[in-house]
């Protein structure tokens, strides 16, 4: 069996459903749905449908189940699945009165086209070049060096981060190396020495960043005590 | 035609593109609602068969056009290329839209049945309709651009086969408000 819907641009599910139900001559009614079920799913099925419409085609073809289902077992009725079919019935009917007049408006196309005057462009006057009076070598130097001024805390934001980069790689190399001769150690004995606040955030960015890799774990026994880190050896992972 | 409406053409005629109600009553210092008259004294008396220019008008505005009954033989002569080829899904969407625009996109999915992002997309940038965000439905509306309304030759939406059966249908609102409540919910 072949499809008039072939040899035409995808029109989608209902597009498909009324050149179904169109073969067949028959009326949209829930009953003439639910003979075409068949040939709707053979449809989805041996042709390719565009990915980002299939959940569309699905879903239909989930209410033609239904439908067909309950003609099958008339006794099996789920109220809200009928709304749904009963909806796809009107949905179809409307899509249908649309693509008649579509097929109206296809044939007025161009041939009955109105043509618009071009926008006329107003006449572009040769760019003169007029250099402000007060434009000279040295004013230019002065606004380069005000642009660079502007420019400077950029750069210092990118080298801070740069640092703090840095700090963090270098703590998880050290914590690395005390773990490598010792099974264990707290959290509170490798910050021992910072000197400042930064330095201990640094410190536990190392020690995410560790557990993240699945270089130790960390044990803590309640919230806001001691933290124990244990490197894991390699033949544990 | 009274002076207003003549006034109104001369702008139009000039300005060679779509000029909202606003603009001209701005211009001629004119009532927004003395302005509405005047466009469609100016439409009744240029959109017959004997007259070469017509008037359209969109939501972009009020324009001039030759008379579509006159296609073929103006469009050797126009400047402007009318891209013929309009596929099957790209026309159903126009037509949705013509009859219901302003509308969103999920009322436009509703009445098709199926995703039709691609495919606004692919009207959008060849000026078939227009994309506003709507203040209320906070979502982007589609409405049909006043080339589009010239490429099919009509004057105005109204023109339309079975326009009013088809703009205020029961069936469209029902279904269209069915949406708006799974939305809501």
């Amino acid at each position: 069996m072949s499809f008039s819907v072939e040899q035409e641009e995808f029109s989608g599910p209902l597009g498909l459903l009324l050149e179904l139900i169109d073969e067949q001559k028959l009326e949209i009614t829930k009953v003439s749905l639910a003979k075409v079920t068949n040939e709707y799913l053979r449809y989805i099925k041996e042709h390719e449908v565009p990915s980002n419409e299939l959940a569309d085609f699905l879903l239909v073809a989930s209410r033609l189940i239904y439908l067909k289902s309950r003609e099958l077992m008339p006794y099996l009725r789920i109220d809200e699945e009928d709304a749904a079919a009963a909806k796809l019935e009107d949905q179809l009917r409307l899509y249908q009165e649309f693509i008649a007049v579509a097929a109206k408006l296809e044939e007025r196309y161009v041939t009955c086209a109105m043509y618009a005057r071009p926008f006329v462009k107003q006449k572009q006057t040769v760019a003169d070049f007029l250099p402000a009076k007060n434009v000279s070598a040295a004013s230019l130097l002065d606004a380069f060096k005000v642009v660079l001024k502007r420019l400077e805390p950029f750069f210092a934001l990118q080298e801070t981060s740069m640092d703090r980069v840095k700090s963090v790689e270098e703590r998880m190399e050290e914590v690395r190396s005390v773990l490598a001769t010792r099974a264990n150690i707290r959290f509170r004995d490798i910050v021992a020495n910072a000197g400042s606040k930064v330095e201990i955030v640094v410190s536990f960015l190392a020690l995410l960043e560790l557990l993240r890799r699945k270089h130790i774990v960390a044990r803590q026994e309640g919230h806001g005590e001691e933290i124990h880190l244990e490197r894991i050896e390699e033949t544990q992972v | 035609m009274n002076e207003l409406s003549a006034k109104i053409e001369a702008l139009l005629f000039v300005a060679t593109k779509p000029m909202t109600v606003k603009q001209l009553a701005q211009l001629l210092n004119a009532q927004i609602s003395e302005v509405d008259a005047a466009i469609s004294n100016l439409s009744a008396m240029r959109n017959i068969d004997e007259s070469g220019i017509h008037v359209v008008v969109g939501s972009e505005g009020v324009m001039l056009a030759s008379n579509p009954v006159f296609a073929d033989v103006v469009a050797g002569l126009a400047k402007e290329e009318i891209e013929p080829e309009l596929t099957r899904p790209s026309l159903e969407t126009l037509t949705i839209i013509a009859y219901r625009g302003p509308m969103t996109k999920p009322e436009i999915e509703a009445i098709r049945g199926v995703n039709c992002a691609l495919i606004l997309r692919n009207l959008l940038m060849r000026g078939l309709i227009l994309e506003e965000e709507d203040a209320i439905k906070l979502q982007f509306v589609y409405s049909l651009s006043s080339d589009a309304l010239r490429f099919l030759g009509l004057h105005s939406v109204k023109d339309l086969p079975e326009y009013e059966e088809l703009h205020i249908n029961a069936k469209v609102d029902r279904l269209l408000a069915a949406l708006s409540e799974s939305s809501s919910i």
